[in-house]
Protein backbone atom coordinates (compact mmCIF):
# COMPACT_ATOMS: atom_id res chain seq x y z
CA UNK A 1 0.00 0.00 0.00
CA UNK A 2 2.62 2.58 1.16
CA UNK A 3 2.16 6.00 -0.40
CA UNK A 4 -0.12 4.70 -3.13
CA UNK A 5 -2.90 6.88 -4.41
CA UNK A 6 -6.41 6.27 -3.16
CA UNK A 7 -9.03 7.58 -5.57
CA UNK A 8 -12.68 8.04 -4.80
CA UNK A 9 -15.40 9.68 -6.80
CA UNK A 10 -18.90 10.90 -6.12
CA UNK A 11 -21.39 12.19 -8.65
CA UNK A 12 -24.10 14.60 -7.58
CA UNK A 13 -26.93 16.22 -9.51
CA UNK A 14 -26.95 20.04 -9.57
CA UNK A 15 -29.42 20.36 -6.71
CA UNK A 16 -29.01 23.07 -4.09
CA UNK A 17 -27.93 21.69 -0.74
CA UNK A 18 -26.82 18.26 -1.95
CA UNK A 19 -23.15 19.31 -1.68
CA UNK A 20 -23.41 18.39 2.01
CA UNK A 21 -23.10 14.73 1.00
CA UNK A 22 -19.63 14.79 -0.66
CA UNK A 23 -18.53 17.41 1.88
CA UNK A 24 -19.35 15.02 4.74
CA UNK A 25 -17.39 12.24 3.02
CA UNK A 26 -14.38 14.50 2.53
CA UNK A 27 -14.59 15.73 6.12
CA UNK A 28 -14.34 12.11 7.31
CA UNK A 29 -11.52 11.37 4.88
CA UNK A 30 -9.45 14.42 5.84
CA UNK A 31 -9.84 13.66 9.56
CA UNK A 32 -8.84 10.03 8.97
CA UNK A 33 -5.76 11.19 7.06
CA UNK A 34 -4.63 13.14 10.12
CA UNK A 35 -5.43 16.72 9.18
CA UNK A 36 -5.95 18.88 12.27
CA UNK A 37 -9.55 20.05 12.91
CA UNK A 38 -8.90 23.61 11.66
CA UNK A 39 -7.39 22.27 8.41
CA UNK A 40 -10.30 19.85 8.04
CA UNK A 41 -12.64 22.84 8.31
CA UNK A 42 -10.60 24.73 5.68
CA UNK A 43 -10.95 21.76 3.32
CA UNK A 44 -14.67 21.43 4.08
CA UNK A 45 -15.24 25.15 3.43
CA UNK A 46 -13.23 25.14 0.20
CA UNK A 47 -15.07 22.09 -1.15
CA UNK A 48 -18.44 23.56 -0.14
CA UNK A 49 -17.65 26.74 -2.11
CA UNK A 50 -16.46 24.83 -5.17
CA UNK A 51 -19.54 22.55 -5.18
CA UNK A 52 -21.96 25.43 -4.62
CA UNK A 53 -20.44 27.33 -7.55
CA UNK A 54 -20.69 24.25 -9.77
CA UNK A 55 -24.34 23.75 -8.77
CA UNK A 56 -25.43 27.40 -8.95
CA UNK A 57 -23.92 28.06 -12.37
CA UNK A 58 -25.03 24.76 -13.82
CA UNK A 59 -27.36 25.34 -16.76
CA UNK A 60 -28.44 21.79 -17.30
CA UNK A 61 -29.15 18.62 -15.36
CA UNK A 62 -25.61 17.43 -16.06
CA UNK A 63 -24.05 15.94 -12.98
CA UNK A 64 -21.24 17.45 -10.96
CA UNK A 65 -18.32 15.16 -10.18
CA UNK A 66 -16.33 15.32 -6.97
CA UNK A 67 -13.05 13.40 -7.16
CA UNK A 68 -10.92 12.75 -4.09
CA UNK A 69 -7.28 11.82 -4.53
CA UNK A 70 -5.62 10.90 -1.25
CA UNK A 71 -1.95 10.20 -0.68
CA UNK A 72 -0.06 9.85 2.59
CA UNK A 73 0.81 13.55 2.58
CA UNK A 74 -1.79 15.20 0.39
CA UNK A 75 -5.46 15.45 -0.38
CA UNK A 76 -6.43 16.67 -3.82
CA UNK A 77 -10.08 17.44 -4.51
CA UNK A 78 -11.46 18.04 -7.96
CA UNK A 79 -14.89 19.46 -8.67
CA UNK A 80 -15.88 19.01 -12.31
CA UNK A 81 -18.95 20.56 -13.84
CA UNK A 82 -20.34 20.90 -17.35
CA UNK A 83 -21.42 24.51 -17.04
CA UNK A 84 -20.62 27.37 -19.42
CA UNK A 85 -17.28 28.08 -17.74
CA UNK A 86 -15.60 31.36 -16.84
CA UNK A 87 -12.27 33.09 -17.17
CA UNK A 88 -10.48 32.46 -13.84
CA UNK A 89 -7.90 35.20 -14.45
CA UNK A 90 -10.69 37.75 -14.84
CA UNK A 91 -12.13 37.14 -11.38
CA UNK A 92 -11.04 40.23 -9.45
CA UNK A 93 -9.58 40.04 -5.97
CA UNK A 94 -11.96 41.58 -3.45
CA UNK A 95 -11.49 45.30 -2.88
CA UNK A 96 -11.99 45.48 0.87
CA UNK A 97 -11.94 49.28 0.96
CA UNK A 98 -14.80 49.45 -1.50
CA UNK A 99 -16.67 46.62 0.21
CA UNK A 100 -16.37 48.39 3.56
CA UNK A 101 -18.05 51.43 2.00
CA UNK A 102 -20.64 49.89 -0.28
CA UNK A 103 -21.25 46.39 1.07
CA UNK A 104 -21.87 43.30 -1.02
CA UNK A 105 -24.98 43.17 -3.17
CA UNK A 106 -24.53 40.00 -5.19
CA UNK A 107 -22.52 36.86 -4.94
CA UNK A 108 -19.60 36.29 -2.70
CA UNK A 109 -15.95 35.70 -3.01
CA UNK A 110 -15.95 31.97 -3.63
CA UNK A 111 -12.71 31.75 -5.60
CA UNK A 112 -10.92 34.15 -3.25
CA UNK A 113 -12.04 32.08 -0.29
CA UNK A 114 -10.97 28.76 -1.83
CA UNK A 115 -7.56 30.21 -2.71
CA UNK A 116 -7.04 31.32 0.88
CA UNK A 117 -8.11 28.00 2.37
CA UNK A 118 -6.10 25.45 0.39
CA UNK A 119 -2.39 25.15 -0.38
CA UNK A 120 -2.78 25.02 -4.15
CA UNK A 121 -5.63 25.94 -6.46
CA UNK A 122 -5.81 25.22 -10.18
CA UNK A 123 -8.78 26.07 -12.36
CA UNK A 124 -9.32 24.85 -15.91
CA UNK A 125 -12.38 26.30 -17.57
CA UNK A 126 -13.89 26.39 -21.04
CA UNK A 127 -17.37 26.66 -22.50
CA UNK A 128 -17.71 22.90 -21.92
CA UNK A 129 -17.15 23.00 -18.20
CA UNK A 130 -14.84 23.76 -15.32
CA UNK A 131 -12.43 21.76 -13.21
CA UNK A 132 -11.49 23.22 -9.82
CA UNK A 133 -8.53 21.34 -8.33
CA UNK A 134 -7.71 22.03 -4.68
CA UNK A 135 -4.63 20.55 -3.02
CA UNK A 136 -3.91 20.48 0.69
CA UNK A 137 -0.77 19.00 2.23
CA UNK A 138 -0.36 17.43 5.65
CA UNK A 139 3.15 18.86 5.80
CA UNK A 140 4.86 21.17 3.37
CA UNK A 141 6.94 19.22 0.83
CA UNK A 142 10.67 19.58 1.64
CA UNK A 143 12.64 21.70 -0.80
CA UNK A 144 15.18 19.84 -2.90
CA UNK A 145 18.74 21.18 -2.45
CA UNK B 1 -29.54 23.99 -10.95
CA UNK B 2 -32.74 22.54 -9.58
CA UNK B 3 -34.45 22.71 -6.21
CA UNK B 4 -35.53 19.83 -4.08
CA UNK B 5 -37.70 20.71 -1.12
CA UNK B 6 -36.52 17.84 1.06
CA UNK B 7 -32.81 18.46 0.43
CA UNK B 8 -32.88 22.24 0.58
CA UNK B 9 -30.85 24.11 3.18
CA UNK B 10 -32.86 25.59 6.02
CA UNK B 11 -32.24 28.54 8.30
CA UNK B 12 -34.21 29.55 11.37
CA UNK B 13 -33.73 33.01 12.83
CA UNK B 14 -35.00 33.79 16.34
CA UNK B 15 -34.96 37.47 17.31
CA UNK B 16 -34.67 38.78 20.86
CA UNK B 17 -35.10 42.52 21.07
CA UNK B 18 -34.10 44.66 24.00
CA UNK B 19 -34.02 48.48 24.02
CA UNK B 20 -32.06 49.54 20.96
CA UNK B 21 -30.48 46.15 20.30
CA UNK B 22 -31.58 42.94 18.60
CA UNK B 23 -30.02 39.50 19.01
CA UNK B 24 -30.65 37.22 16.05
CA UNK B 25 -29.95 33.59 16.79
CA UNK B 26 -29.22 31.69 13.58
CA UNK B 27 -29.82 27.96 13.33
CA UNK B 28 -29.03 26.05 10.15
CA UNK B 29 -27.27 26.97 6.93
CA UNK B 30 -26.34 30.47 5.81
CA UNK B 31 -26.20 29.48 2.17
CA UNK B 32 -27.24 30.71 -1.25
CA UNK B 33 -30.70 29.24 -0.63
CA UNK B 34 -31.26 30.95 2.71
CA UNK B 35 -29.57 34.33 2.07
CA UNK B 36 -32.79 35.98 0.77
CA UNK B 37 -34.60 34.98 3.99
CA UNK B 38 -31.64 36.19 6.06
CA UNK B 39 -31.63 39.61 4.35
CA UNK B 40 -35.43 39.87 4.55
CA UNK B 41 -35.43 39.09 8.29
CA UNK B 42 -32.73 41.65 9.10
CA UNK B 43 -34.11 44.44 6.87
CA UNK B 44 -36.84 45.68 9.29
CA UNK B 45 -34.19 46.31 11.97
CA UNK B 46 -32.12 48.28 9.46
CA UNK B 47 -35.20 50.26 8.43
CA UNK B 48 -35.81 51.13 12.08
CA UNK B 49 -32.12 52.08 12.56
CA UNK B 50 -31.65 49.69 15.47
CA UNK B 51 -28.40 50.64 17.23
CA UNK B 52 -26.89 47.18 17.49
CA UNK B 53 -27.55 43.96 15.62
CA UNK B 54 -25.98 40.82 17.07
CA UNK B 55 -25.77 37.67 14.97
CA UNK B 56 -25.33 34.56 17.11
CA UNK B 57 -23.66 31.88 14.97
CA UNK B 58 -23.72 29.13 17.62
CA UNK B 59 -26.40 27.21 15.71
CA UNK B 60 -24.95 27.73 12.23
CA UNK B 61 -24.11 24.45 10.52
CA UNK B 62 -22.84 25.72 7.16
CA UNK B 63 -21.83 28.99 5.56
CA UNK B 64 -20.97 29.92 2.01
CA UNK B 65 -19.32 33.07 0.71
CA UNK B 66 -22.68 34.51 -0.41
CA UNK B 67 -23.95 34.24 3.14
CA UNK B 68 -20.86 35.94 4.51
CA UNK B 69 -21.28 38.62 1.83
CA UNK B 70 -24.82 39.25 3.07
CA UNK B 71 -23.53 39.67 6.64
CA UNK B 72 -20.95 42.18 5.39
CA UNK B 73 -23.66 44.07 3.55
CA UNK B 74 -25.76 44.26 6.69
CA UNK B 75 -22.74 45.50 8.68
CA UNK B 76 -22.16 48.28 6.16
CA UNK B 77 -25.82 49.29 6.16
CA UNK B 78 -26.14 49.37 9.96
CA UNK B 79 -22.92 51.40 10.18
CA UNK B 80 -24.37 53.97 7.78
CA UNK B 81 -27.20 54.68 10.21
CA UNK B 82 -24.83 54.97 13.16
CA UNK B 83 -25.21 51.44 14.50
CA UNK B 84 -23.01 48.38 14.59
CA UNK B 85 -23.08 44.69 13.79
CA UNK B 86 -21.59 42.14 16.16
CA UNK B 87 -21.12 38.49 15.24
CA UNK B 88 -20.71 36.10 18.16
CA UNK B 89 -20.00 32.40 18.64
CA UNK B 90 -18.38 32.08 15.21
CA UNK B 91 -16.45 28.93 16.22
CA UNK B 92 -15.13 26.92 13.29
CA UNK B 93 -16.23 29.59 10.80
CA UNK B 94 -13.75 32.18 12.14
CA UNK B 95 -11.23 31.85 9.33
CA UNK B 96 -13.86 31.96 6.59
CA UNK B 97 -15.34 35.15 8.05
CA UNK B 98 -11.92 36.79 8.39
CA UNK B 99 -10.88 35.78 4.86
CA UNK B 100 -13.89 37.66 3.54
CA UNK B 101 -13.15 40.69 5.69
CA UNK B 102 -16.08 40.58 8.12
CA UNK B 103 -13.73 41.85 10.86
CA UNK B 104 -13.21 45.04 8.83
CA UNK B 105 -16.86 46.07 9.10
CA UNK B 106 -18.22 44.25 12.15
CA UNK B 107 -17.18 43.29 15.66
CA UNK B 108 -16.08 39.66 15.68
CA UNK B 109 -14.11 37.62 18.21
CA UNK B 110 -10.38 37.98 17.69
CA UNK B 111 -8.68 35.34 15.57
CA UNK B 112 -5.09 34.70 16.58
CA UNK B 113 -2.52 34.33 13.85
CA UNK B 114 -4.78 35.33 10.98
CA UNK B 115 -2.82 36.51 7.97
CA UNK B 116 -4.87 37.97 5.15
Amino acid sequence: MGDSLVRMQMTIPPIEGIEDVPVAAVEALAAKMGFKPDRVQDIVQALTEACVNAIIYSESDADVEVIMLARQNSLILEVRDQGVGFEPDEVPAPNFELISELGVKNGGFGIHMIKALVDQLEIESSNKGTVVRMSTFLSKPEKQS
Amino acid sequence: MTHSSFLQDELKISPQEENNKVLLKLEGALSATTVPYFRQTVQPYLDRSVGEIVLDFSGVTKIVSRGVGAAIDIAVQVKKVGGKLRVVNIGKFSRSLYIQGVHLVAEVPELEGFEP
